[in-house]
């Protein structure tokens, strides 16, 4: 599923009440990173609109597109936590979990490991020091 | 068990050094309400919490705030970075180098060393939650007074971010705390 079809998922389902009585309002997902969290009753800014953070090059590009999903995933992950009955919560999970994932392989095929599970691991010398670390800014 | 992804939450990039602004964001990784302080209490408290729900929270805001206590640090490292001895002495951090050299460490922004001498461990869930209720309203009332102190976007947006999960964080462990105490209260009926 890709970006567009999971926008139009979240569209239809903004709103929906569960069984579980908690309805889901939803950013889109291309705003999830600027805004910090997927559940938009809950973004409150101070004082400032968040700025977007831009991609200056594919690498960047992959990169928050990883974290997009990241942290739409820590959201419903902390969501269901507190209430493991919803359906709507768990589907949407799901489907975020998958497109992390693709997100991670699509990062780590072209740039080294995120994760010590990587395939990309696989090399020599170990690729695992290889890939600048997170806190090192390359632009610099 | 833990593991390292090696990815920040969020994306960091700090074009413009500014010292000063890296001693005060400093307090957000050692001091009385920053990321690290928050992990532990979360992570100690989750073994007496009384059901899955608990035990599952408590657990992943914890490791979520390991996270945050990774880019607190690179805050610091690239705000810092580039910074000669001239400049460090210009905003008085020669305590700082001379102590430390150019490695970071677990203080508030006044250089008081990272204590869990406060850290509400009860072993009682209401108390404990709302404990962390509070702990992430003095989070998000850090954040904004670190963003009052700068007009840098770069450092605007990772603040923005940050304060932004404690609003998050807030709200499931009010959630969690309204769902224990109902729980209470329908077993105090039961005794009478």
């Amino acid at each position: 599923m890709n970006r567009k079809h999971l926008m139009e998922h979240q569209k239809q389902n903004s709103n929906l009440s569960t069984n579980n009585t908690i309805s889901l309002n939803l950013v889109p997902i291309d705003e999830v990173l600027q805004k910090g969290t997927i559940f938009s009753e809950l973004y409150e800014p101070y004082k400032i609109i968040p700025p977007k953070p831009i991609a200056e090059n594919e690498q960047e590009r992959l990169l928050h597109e990883l974290q997009t999903y990241a942290i739409a995933g820590m959201d419903l992950n902390l969501f269901l936590d507190v209430y493991p009955d919803n359906r709507e919560g768990i589907k949407l999970f799901n489907m975020i979990r998958e497109r992390k994932n693709e997100a991670v392989k699509n990062y780590e095929d072209k740039y080294g490991p995120i994760q010590i599970s990587s395939n990309s691991l696989n090399g020599v010398p170990w690729p695992w020091n290889m890939s600048s670390w997170p806190w090192e800014d390359e632009n610099q | 068990m833990f593991r390292y992804e090696k990815m920040l939450w969020y994306p960091i990039s700090i074009k413009k050094k500014d010292l000063r602004l890296a001693s005060v964001i400093k307090t957000q990784y050692g001091g009385p309400y920053g990321e690290l302080g928050a992990a532990l209490r979360y992570l100690n408290q989750r073994y007496t919490m009384p059901d899955d729900r608990g035990k599952a929270l408590l657990t992943d805001i914890g490791t979520e705030e390991l996270g945050h206590v990774e880019m607190v640090v690179t805050l610091y490292y690239q705000l810092m970075q580039g910074a000669t001895l001239d400049e460090l002495k210009a905003v008085g951090l020669e305590k700082h180098y001379g102590q430390h050299g150019m490695e970071i460490f677990m203080t508030d922004a006044m250089g008081v060393p990272f204590t869990v001498a406060n850290i509400g461990a009860t072993g009682d869930p209401l108390a404990d939650l709302s404990e962390n209720m509070g702990a992430e309203e003095k989070a998000r009332a850090t954040y904004e007074h670190l963003m009052d102190l700068t007009d840098d976007i770069d450092v605007l947006g990772p603040l923005s971010y940050l304060r932004e999960r404690e609003i998050i964080h807030f709200e499931r462990f009010k959630e969690l705390y309204i769902y224990y105490k109902n729980q209470k209260k329908m077993k105090m009926k039961k005794v009478k």
